[in-house]
């Protein structure tokens, strides 16, 4: 009976000191700030995606040898929702994170515009970098005129093709098409019923395809039309809907979204145990393709590019843009290491990334010949067709339809969430093609109207 | 005679019908099982192939002896969950003895408190704790995790229900011979209340060790992970390797089955007879 | 002599919550009063806690026109009731089988409880599996003559295939604190019931009902509670669709929070969420005193 009360107290006592005094402190000590002007040692708390082993890892240590006062601690969060909260709250508990990666361009407005991250000109500047020079296009990574990201990647999208297929049907490799001749292809490709039906495409199940060839003949914010308000009665919009619907329910040449999303199906099993002649998709598919062991198959993989809604199109924009921006923390107490490392890794030690991580590197500087040797591996010439990827995704100039409008970023989820929404229900033939199209415009212009 | 063998058809045929709808029930099990031998290319694919084509062992060796530290993942998730469920047996049961058998000012009012908070979403709560935790300085450490896990109000209402339900008789007559409180719920209210303990101590395992988003918010350091966390590892937002979260899975649920196969065998009927007026 | 013995039973009550109050209060009590503040706040996270902005009641007058929070209140209503009501049920149906003394007793209950233990992704692995264009579900309605529908991606069955999981995978839940409730049934009781000549179903009727009554109140209460909380099977099965069919309150939640960022707004949906749950507990607390047996 005493041995139990004592045993009581004792908790409660010890709840309450763990409570006051325990723990230890979470940050490891970061260097003073005037670190960069001595060689004083730095450490530098990086928060990446990219797990260590694949670039990361090798990229850190050729650059800690070149600079032996530099230690870096690499924490990998996944590119998710949670891992970017993960990110996010260390952010904002302040004094956690020197150097992060943002691979959403839309939450790069928002942590930059909340102050969480460094305005990158001066310090590019004191170092003697041009940065339009060095990487191009800045327009993700700028907010209210001041850049806040580097791109360590450039990430165009496209569609992977069995070749063997296009072969055996007599199709030449599309150097570029109209959606009406991207769906005769489609449907020329398909065969077989049932289980066993082969078909033409296949795309991921995230909505804004739903939107892809419109968005790609329009541009950047194509669902804002010239006076701020919903742009959806464009009839591009309505013209590429439809064409999505009839390749699925009656052309079925293109894998059912409904089949895609209730039975969890990947794209890469799809297409690499020859299912599908196409899918949409982007560079991460490449190691896929090249891990056999895995995904057996003997066809050659080639590239296609996004297609037009009509022939005259001057320019298809593309999903992709250049991206994995590298930023510093607005709280970092070492921000010189902190660009030294983030220009190390957009610039010279890029190459660390390409074979491992399968990024491509969106410096200017990068010998765009290394990427295909680099990237599609010693059996390129066996498993691709590296004439197209060398055409399609290293030639071709990359000019992203990704929202810049502070409206269309704001709005840009949500807007996603109706679209799903309203197409789904046009899929499962509860709504008509009319009424799909009057309910996303009225409520992408309700979403607008609350963005205000 | 013919009773008996009445009675045996009986108990038969309900057993075989019970075992059909375990077999129902073990499905995602087998399942796992299943995909965790399997190559990624097979672990989706419809109708399922129970029996993968080739069995690939190496997954557990990918999980186990690849490049992250599962084995430490395993003895965190241990610790943690083990110092959460003891804490909360003991405080739980503390206080539901309060609610249950003493009568104190306040102690609906109370009660009916800890219950509403059992209402609000985690979702909403994890920044607000992750901004607490800051202050109390217990960020990146297993207390981030241990502590919550102790005050979990479920734990209190479960205990409370059913010490309310052992008759007042009992400690009514302990008091009469001189008894204090602590003797109480020590000498009769714990041993009556075993069942009750059993299936707390097993549910609350089972969400602790399943626990994904504390630990993912509140750790920063790969050494200090749990399980579900390490096995965020195992993808990337273009790819979720299933078999090998699967082959964690599988190798994760094991104590879960253990503490549930030790702890089972205390639902035998008839352990509360003595000492009741019926 | 009473005065004494009550204010020895009223330190008894203090000192014995104490321990588990201080708990409660540091890490429940603060983050739940934190996030009630932030219900009438407009708050971006990453604008960090220097970035919370006293918005009144404007995150509740934003609700009613929430196209997404009202369809999301239905359907949480929905799903709760039924869910509730089956899991409870078939709950109480296994243990009272695994009671009895059957061949691998042990072993079925262990089953059981499998899928209340098994990872998400498995669970709706065998879901979709069953419900798939070629499964056996859809083989059955095809035998009839019926084309089968795409489950899981149909207005009309979304939901009742996202119910029909939460039952099967909280069933065993339900079972485990029944057989605890069961292992306190005087056997006393039963055996004055064959005195008294009763049947099976009148002994189950007027003396097992009773007896467990108090793990069914426990049982409605916090599956009521998890219930109106339902996220995962949501997120992995069907992420809210078709349309909205399925689209529910903490699915609405975490996508304001976690990819929106509007942490009052979240908290504001969180706080209407409570209130709901609140008081269809208070309706049950009330009611308890007429069928509870304590």
């Amino acid at each position: 009976m005493k041995r139990l009360l004592m045993a009581t107290l004792l908790l409660a006592l010890a709840g309450t000191l763990l409570w006051a005094g325990g723990g230890r402190e979470t940050a490891p000590a970061a260097a003073a700030p005037e670190a960069a002007t001595a060689p004083q040692p730095v450490t530098l708390r990086v928060w990446g995606g990219v797990p260590e082993e694949n670039g990361p890892g090798d990229l850190i240590a050729a650059f800690q040898a070149a600079h032996p006062n530099i230690t870096v601690e690499y924490t990998r969060f996944v590119n998710n929702e949670e891992g970017n909260l993960r990110l996010d709250t260390a952010l904002i508990a302040g004094n956690q994170v020197d150097v992060f990666f943002t691979y959403n361009n839309n939450i790069l407005d928002r942590r930059a515009a909340a102050g969480n991250a460094r305005p990158l000109g001066p310090l590019a500047q004191a170092d003697g970098l041009d940065l339009v020079e060095a990487f191009s296009d800045l327009t993700y990574g700028t907010v209210n005129n001041q850049v806040y990201g580097i791109p360590t990647n450039r990430g165009p999208q496209f569609f992977l093709v069995n070749k063997d297929m296009f072969d055996a049907a007599g199709i030449p490799l599309p150097h570029s098409w109209t959606v009406d001749e991207y769906r005769d292809i489609a449907r020329r490709l398909s065969s077989g019923s049932g289980q066993d039906r082969v078909f033409g495409v296949m795309y991921p199940n995230w909505a804004q395809l739903f939107l892809l060839g419109a968005q790609a003949a329009i541009g950047p914010n194509a669902y804002l039309n010239a006076e701020g308000n919903s742009n959806f009665t464009n009839p591009l919009f309505r013209q590429f809907i439809e064409l999505r619907r009839a390749m699925q329910y009656d052309d079925r040449s293109e894998v059912p979204y409904v089949e895609v999303v209730s039975q969890n199906l990947s794209d890469a099993t799809e297409f690499l145990t020859g299912q599908v002649a196409m899918i949409y998709t982007g560079t991460w598919r490449v190691r896929n393709v090249l891990d056999r062991d895995t995904y057996n198959h003997d066809f050659t993989t080639a590239f296609v590019p996004i297609y037009s809604m009509t022939a005259g199109q001057q320019r298809v924009y593309n999903e992709g843009s250049l991206g994995d921006w590298a930023m510093i923390a607005n709280d970092s107490p070492a921000p010189e290491a902190a660009w030294t490392f983030i220009r190390y890794w957009a610039t010279t030690g890029s190459d660390h990334m390409v074979e491992k991580g399968g990024k491509i590197p969106a410096w200017t500087g990068y010998p765009a010949q290394r990427v295909a040797e680099a990237m599609l591996g010693p059996d390129r010439a066996e498993l691709f067709d590296v004439e197209s990827f060398q055409r399609v995704v290293m030639d071709q100039p990359l000019f992203s339809y990704q929202p810049t409008n502070p409206v269309a970023v704001a709005i840009y989820n949500d807007m996603r969430s109706v679209v799903q929404e309203e197409v789904q229900l046009l899929y499962t033939g509860r709504q008509n093609l009319d009424r799909t199209i009057n309910q996303i415009d009225s409520r992408v212009n309700d979403l607008i109207r609350r963005a205000r | 005679m013919k009773h008996r063998h009445q009675r045996l058809l009986r108990t038969s045929v309900i057993s075989l019908l019970a075992g059909v709808v375990g077999l129902f029930m073990i499905m995602p099990l087998v399942w796992m099982i299943s995909a965790s031998l399997k190559s990624e290319v097979e672990v989706f694919q419809y109708p399922i192939r129970w029996i993968p084509r080739t069995i690939r062992w190496e997954n557990y060796r990918e999980v186990w002896a690849g490049v992250y530290p599962f084995g430490v993942f395993y003895l965190n998730s241990i610790k943690v969950t083990s110092l959460s469920v003891i804490g909360m047996l003991l405080t739980s049961s503390l206080a539901a003895y309060s609610f249950a058998k003493l009568k104190f000012p306040g102690r609906d009012q109370l009660f009916l408190a800890y219950l509403a908070t059992m209402m609000i979403p985690p979702q909403v709560l994890l920044v607000p704790r992750f901004l607490l935790f800051r202050n109390f300085g217990i960020l990146n450490t297993h207390w981030a995790l241990i502590l919550p896990g102790i005050f979990v109000i479920f734990g209190v209402f479960l205990m409370r229900q059913f010490f309310t339900s052992i008759p007042n008789e009992l400690s009514e007559s302990a008091i009469m011979d001189g008894a204090g409180h602590l003797t109480i719920w020590a000498r009769i209210i714990m041993p009556l209340a075993k069942p009750a303990l059993v299936s707390l101590l097993i549910v609350s395992f089972v969400w602790r060790w399943n626990e994904y988003e504390e630990p993912l918010i509140f750790l920063n350091t790969k050494e200090l992970f749990t399980i579900p966390v390490g096995m965020t590892l195992f993808m990337d937002e273009f790819e979720t390797r299933y078999s090998l979260i699967m082959a964690a899975a599988v190798s994760a649920i094991l104590p879960v089955i253990a503490v549930f196969l030790a702890g089972q065998r205390f639902f035998v009927q008839g352990v509360v007879t003595s000492g009741l007026k019926g | 002599m009473t005065g004494l013995a009550r204010r020895k039973e009223t330190l008894a009550g203090y000192l014995f919550l104490l321990p588990n109050f201080l708990g409660f209060v540091a890490f429940i009590a603060i983050p739940v009063v934190f996030s009630l503040y932030l219900a009438f706040s407009r708050w971006d996270l990453l604008s960090g806690a220097a970035g919370i902005r006293w918005n009144g009641i404007g995150n509740f007058i934003d609700m009613v026109d929430d196209p997404w929070f009202v369809d999301s209140l239905v359907n949480n209503i929905v799903y709760t009731f039924f869910a509730v009501v089956f899991s409870l049920a078939a709950g109480l149906v296994m243990a009272l089988v695994l009671n009895r003394k059957i061949y691998g007793r042990g072993v079925l209950r262990t089953m059981y409880f499998v899928p209340y233990v098994v990872s998400m992704v498995a669970i709706s692995a065998i879901w979709m599996a069953l419900l798939s264009r070629y499964g056996p579900v859809s083989e059955l309605v095809r035998r009839f003559g019926v084309d089968p529908p795409v489950w899981l991606m149909d207005p009309l069955f979304a939901m009742p295939a996202i119910i029909s999981l939460g039952v099967w995978k909280q069933a065993g839940y339900c079972m485990l604190i029944y057989l605890a409730a069961l292992q306190g049934v005087p056997k006393e009781l039963y055996e004055a019931a064959d005195v008294d000549g009763g049947s099976a179903w009148a002994k189950f009727r007027h003396v097992t009902l009773p007896m467990i009554s108090p793990a069914t109140f426990l049982l409605v209460i916090t599956q009521v509670i998890s219930s109106f909380k339902v996220f995962a099977p949501v997120q992995i099965l069907t992420q809210g669709g078709p349309g909205r069919s399925t689209t529910v309150l903490v699915y609405h939640i975490y996508r304001t929070a976690y990819q929106n960022y509007r942490m009052g707004y979240a908290s504001a949906m969180a706080w209407v969420l409570f209130a709901l749950i609140f008081i269809v507990t208070i309706i049950q607390w009330q009611g308890q005193k007429r069928w509870v047996n304590y």
